[in-house]
């Protein structure tokens, strides 16, 4: 970029917080060139108005504000599916907008193993209002603490904390009901 | 009740897998491939009417072609049968049958 006092902000932006941005998108994202492509739309979106940008703020919100925004708007427009999860989460839908699939085997006896396990969580979140999916993955990155998220999301602390509970509440109804169909009904 | 203790610990083991996810980074050619779209958008905003190209293209060619064609129906056939623009203009007038008037009539 130029040497210019925007270009020099430009630059130490990108290398100190490319990482950062890259993997906010790709958790929401899972997927590596969709996560590359909201990244770079990212920093484009910064070098346009990076001379709008004097500083005041706390940079990491800025950029984490405006990666969510890029990964939640190629997260909608890649599957209808997903608007309609939106659509519920807006008008303030608490219940899960699907029920996992079933189970892969249905055998009790073979051992879950963590790369399926991985695809049950991943199928959990993608079954959670948008919101909620978006509090609890920003919970997880780097233990972000809830007045950050309230930040980012441009919510306040006591809904933040409301959405994590609630997402956590919905996981957990909704992994028993996987594993009860995958493991076997329970004895009383 | 093994069964319940059982889908408890998946419950668990499985949303401990949010804590346990290793952060995920950029290659080392991210830059190198945001400074490439970053130019590039660069220098389609300073080609703001880049788009009207090809119909622009398109427009002038078909207005060429057009005027071609009449100039050739107009000068290359009258060289062609030999005859004058007024001797062409006269046919034209007897096949309407129309007078040619002129200001020696009166």
């Amino acid at each position: 970029m130029t040497e210019t006092e925007p270009g020099r902000l430009f630059d130490r932006l990108v290398e100190e917080n490319k990482d950062l941005v890259y993997n906010l998108c790709y958790r929401i994202l899972r997927n590596t060139e969709d996560a590359e492509d909201a990244s770079q739309e990212v920093f484009i979106s910064v070098y346009k108005s990076i001379d709008n940008f004097r500083g005041e703020a706390d940079i990491r919100t800025w950029l984490y504000r405006i990666a969510l925004n890029k990964a939640l708007d190629i997260r909608k427009s890649k599957s209808a599916k997903k608007r309609a999860g939106i659509f519920l989460s807006i008008f303030g839908d608490n219940k899960p907008v699907m029920r996992l699939k079933a189970a892969y085997t249905s055998s009790p006896s073979r051992r879950v193993e963590d790369k399926e396990r991985k695809e049950v969580l991943e199928e959990a979140l993608n079954s959670i209002p948008e919101k909620q999916r978006t509090a609890i993955l920003l919970s997880k990155i780097e233990g972000m603490p809830q007045k950050e998220i309230a930040d980012i999301m441009r919510l306040s602390e006591g809904a933040v904390e409301s959405l994590l509970s609630r997402a956590k509440k919905n996981l957990q109804d909704l992994l028993r009901d996987y594993y009860v169909s995958t493991l076997g009904e329970t004895e009383g | 009740m093994k069964n319940n203790i059982k889908i408890d610990q998946e419950i668990k083991k499985t949303l401990d897998l949010l804590d346990r996810e290793d952060p995920v980074k950029t290659d080392a050619y991210f830059r190198t491939r945001l400074n490439a779209r970053l130019a590039e958008r660069i220098a389609a905003k300073n080609r703001p009417l880049l788009w009207l190209r090809p119909a622009l293209s398109l427009t002038l060619a078909l207005l060429f072609t057009i005027n071609a064609i009449t100039a050739f129906n107009y000068f290359g056939s009258d060289e062609e049968s030999g005859k004058t623009r007024d001797t062409r203009i006269s046919s034209v007038a007897e096949s309407y049958e129309t007078i040619n008037y002129s200001i020696y009539n009166y």
